[in-house]
C-alpha cells in the first residue's frame, strides 16, 4: 500500500504515524477538522436548535456521529482527500473534568455547554482545601465513561474512540476556581493554586487511562482533532498560553505539563490566542510532540522558527475568511508552503466557515452558514489539496 | 508620588494604600495625588499589556492596588467636590457567562477615574436600555466572547436605538472574536481590540474629543 496513494482510513493513520516519528513528509498534512459532535452542535445552534440531547442523550450523539462520519467520509473519498481519521468521541464541552469538583455544567437552549466555578469571585482561597480528590468517574466524566462504552457496543470498533475534550490542568483549574481570584491567586496563594493544578492533574491521569481501558483503539485527542497512536502523547487544551507571562505559566503550569507528558508518552499543546510570548517556555515542555494555534493570533513563522523541522506544528485557518494578514485561506496555505523548510511534522488544519472565531461575518453570526453544508466542504477541500501538493 | 506610582504599576496593593495614606498626611491634595501617581500608573500598566510586557494577572494585581489606593483617597475626593471623568455602563451581553475582558475593561476605566456601573455577564438588551435610562452614562460597553453570542451585541445596539436613547450614548463595543467591520455592521460606535483602547475611547468621549 503506498500510504500517500492509498485514501483509505488505514493509509492515513499511517500518514499521522509518519508525521509523529518526524519523517521526512512528501508533502505536508492537512485537514478538515470534523470532530462529528461540535460541528452538528454548531450546525444546530445556528438553526436555534437545542443541543442538550445531543450532548447528554448517548443514542442521539452516536447516531448523529455515524452519520456525520458517513457523509464525511464520502465528502473525503470524493472530493477533500484529506488526512482526517474518521472517529467517534464522547463529547459534552469543556466542563467535564470541572463537573468532576463539583462544578455545574449547564445545556442552555441556545449555548454550547458550560460550567459554573466552584471556588466563586470573592470566595476565601483556602475553600480550595474543601475540595474532595474525584474518582475518573465523578461528575459527568461518569457518563463520559458510559458513553465510550455504549459507542464501543453499539458501533463494533468500526471508528476509533477518541478522548473527550480535556482542558488541561490549567484550564480546568481556572473552571474550577473564579479565573480573575485564580489568576490574582498566583501572586496571592500560590500554595493553593499548586494544590489544584495537583488535584486536577491527578484527575486527568486516572480518567484518561480510565477511558483508555474502555477503548478498542484509543486516540489520546480531542482538539486539534489529529489521529495520535496511543502512547504516542496526549493532547491538551493549554489556553492560559496566551493569558498568562512565562515566569507564572513556568511556575504554576509546566511542571503538571511535565507529568502528563511523561505519563502519556508525550504532549501535544493547543492553545487559542497569542501565545508568542511563551515559545521560549515551550523549549522546556518534556517530549513536546505538537503545538496546534490559530494562526489569526499566532503568526505560523514565529512557531516554525522556534520549533519547526524539531516538533510537529498544526497551524490552523479558517477556510473562508480572512486570515491575519492574508485575503484567505489559499494565500495564506501558499505563504506556509513557502515559508516552510520541511515537510517533517507538518500539518495544517483548515476549519470550515464557523469556528475562525477572529474574523467572523455577520451572515456567520448570525446563523445564515453553517459549517457542515458538505458541498463547500468538498470544494474547498478540493482546493487546500491541490495548494498542499503543489498543484494550484 | 514616585514611589506611589511604583507600587500600583507593580501591584503592591497593601502598599499602595498606605502610601496614599502618607501622601494624604504630608498634605498633598487627593486629586494630585490620583492625577499625579495612581492614573499614570494604570496608563503605563495598559501601555506594558499592549507591549505584551504585562499580562492578565499582572492587569488584575495592579488595579487591585489601584482600587486600594483609590479607597483611601475617595472620601476626600467626595468631600473636595472633585468630580469623576463620567459614567459608563458596562456588561457581558446576553448568553455569554465570559467576563474576564469585561472586567478588564472595567478597571482600566475605574483606574482612569470613570464612575462604572457593571451590569456582570449574560445581560439582555433591555437591562442595558433600563440601565442607561438610570445612570445616563456618556458611554456604554458590550463585551461578548463567543461568536454565537454576536448576535446578540447587534440585539442589544438595536434595542438601545429602538428606545431612543441611542443619541444621547456613545456605544463601545469589545471582545476576541469581534472586528471593526462588525461594529460597523451592526452600527456601533467604537470597537476597542483591549482594554487600554477601550479606555482611551471613553476618555475621549468625556473630554468631546470622539
Amino acid at each position: 500500500m503506498d500510504i500517500w496513494k492509498d485514501h483509505s482510513q488505514e493509509a492515513k493513520k499511517e500518514r499521522w504515524k509518519a508525521l509523529w516519528a518526524m519523517e521526512d513528509l512528501p508533502r505536508p498534512l492537512w485537514f478538515i477538522p470534523a470532530t462529528p459532535v461540535l460541528a452538528v452542535a454548531a450546525s444546530w445552534l445556528v438553526k436555534k436548535r437545542s443541543v442538550t440531547g445531543l450532548f447528554m442523550d448517548r443514542d442521539v450523539q452516536l447516531e448523529q456521529s455515524l452519520k456525520f462520519n458517513r457523509f464525511f467520509g464520502l465528502a473525503q473519498r470524493w472530493w477533500s482527500q484529506d488526512d482526517f481519521v474518521l472517529h467517534l468521541q464522547p463529547q459534552m464541552g469543556v466542563g467535564v473534568f470541572a463537573s468532576a469538583f463539583g462544578c455545574e455544567v449547564q445545556f442552555p437552549l441556545d449555548q454550547m455547554p458550560w460550567s459554573r466555578a466552584f471556588i466563586k469571585h470573592g470566595d476565601p482561597p483556602e475553600k480550595v482545601y474543601e475540595l474532595e480528590e474525584p474518582e475518573a468517574d465523578a461528575g459527568l466524566l461518569g457518563l463520559v465513561l458510559e458513553f465510550t462504552e455504549h459507542f464501543e457496543k453499539k458501533a463494533g470498533g468500526k471508528y476509533p474512540m477518541a478522548m473527550t475534550d480535556l482542558q488541561g490542568p490549567m484550564d480546568t483549574a481556572y473552571l474550577v476556581w473564579d479565573s480573575i481570584d485564580f489568576m490574582v491567586a498566583m501572586y496571592d496563594n500560590p500554595r493553593e493554586v499548586h494544590h489544584l493544578m495537583r488535584m486536577v492533574t491527578d484527575l486527568i491521569v486516572k480518567f484518561v487511562k480510565k477511558q483508555r481501558e474502555l477503548s478498542r483503539e484509543f486516540v489520546p485527542a480531542h482538539f486539534p482533532p489529529v489521529y495520535l497512536p496511543d502512547g504516542g502523547g496526549v493532547v491538551v487544551s493549554e489556553d492560559a498560553l496566551a493569558v498568562l507571562s512565562p515566569h507564572l505559566y513556568e511556575e504554576f503550569s509546566l511542571p503538571y505539563i511535565n507529568e502528563l507528558s511523561e505519563e502519556f508518552g508525550g504532549i501535544v499543546i493547543h492553545s487559542c490566542g497569542n501565545f508568542e510570548h511563551q515559545l521560549p517556555v515551550l523549549q522546556k515542555v518534556h517530549n513536546l510532540k505538537g503545538i496546534n494555534f490559530g494562526v489569526t493570533e499566532t503568526r505560523f513563522e514565529a512557531v516554525w522558527d522556534a520549533f519547526g523541522g524539531k516538533t510537529c506544528v498544526i497551524p490552523h485557518c479558517s477556510a473562508e475568511t480572512i486570515v491575519a494578514d492574508f485575503r484567505n485561506a489559499a494565500e495564506w496555505i501558499s505563504h506556509v508552503m513557502r515559508r516552510k523548510t520541511t515537510n517533517r511534522g507538518l500539518a495544517l488544519m483548515v476549519v470550515p466557515a464557523v469556528g475562525d472565531a477572529h474574523q467572523i461575518t455577520l451572515d456567520v453570526a448570525l446563523g445564515r452558514k453553517t459549517n457542515i453544508n458538505m458541498k463547500e466542504l468538498a470544494l474547498m477541500g478540493r482546493n487546500v489539496r491541490r495548494l498542499v501538493e503543489g498543484r494550484a | 508620588m514616585e514611589r506611589l506610582r511604583e507600587f500600583a504599576k507593580t501591584g503592591k496593593a497593601k502598599e499602595t494604600a498606605e502610601r496614599a495614606r502618607v501622601l494624604l498626611d504630608e498634605g498633598k491634595e487627593p486629586d494630585s495625588i490620583m492625577k499625579g501617581a495612581l492614573i499614570p500608573a494604570m496608563d503605563e500598566v495598559g501601555d506594558l499589556f499592549q507591549k505584551g510586557e504585562y499580562f492578565v494577572p499582572e492587569m488584575l494585581v495592579a488595579a487591585r492596588a489601584m482600587q486600594r489606593g483609590l479607597e483611601v483617597l475617595k472620601p476626600m475626593l467626595v468631600a473636595s467636590g472633585v468630580e469623576p471623568m463620567g459614567k459608563v455602563l458596562v456588561g457581558t451581553v446576553k448568553g455569554d457567562l465570559h467576563d474576564i475582558g469585561k472586567n478588564l475593561v472595567v478597571m482600566a476605566l475605574e483606574g482612569a477615574g470613570f464612575d462604572v456601573i457593571d451590569l456582570g455577564a449574560d445581560v439582555p438588551p433591555e437591562k442595558f436600555v433600563e440601565a442607561i435610562k438610570e445612570h445616563n452614562p456618556k458611554v456604554v460597553g458590550l463585551s461578548a466572547l463567543l461568536t454565537t453570542t454576536m448576535p446578540a451585541m447587534k440585539d442589544t445596539v438595536e434595542a438601545i436605538k429602538a428606545a431612543g436613547i441611542g443619541d444621547q450614548v456613545k456605544i463601545m463595543i469589545g471582545g476576541a472574536p469581534l472586528r471593526q467591520e462588525f461594529c460597523d455592521e451592526i452600527g456601533a460606535d467604537f470597537y476597542g481590540p483591549d482594554s487600554t483602547t477601550g479606555r482611551n475611547y471613553a476618555r475621549d468621549v468625556a473630554t468631546g474629543e470622539a
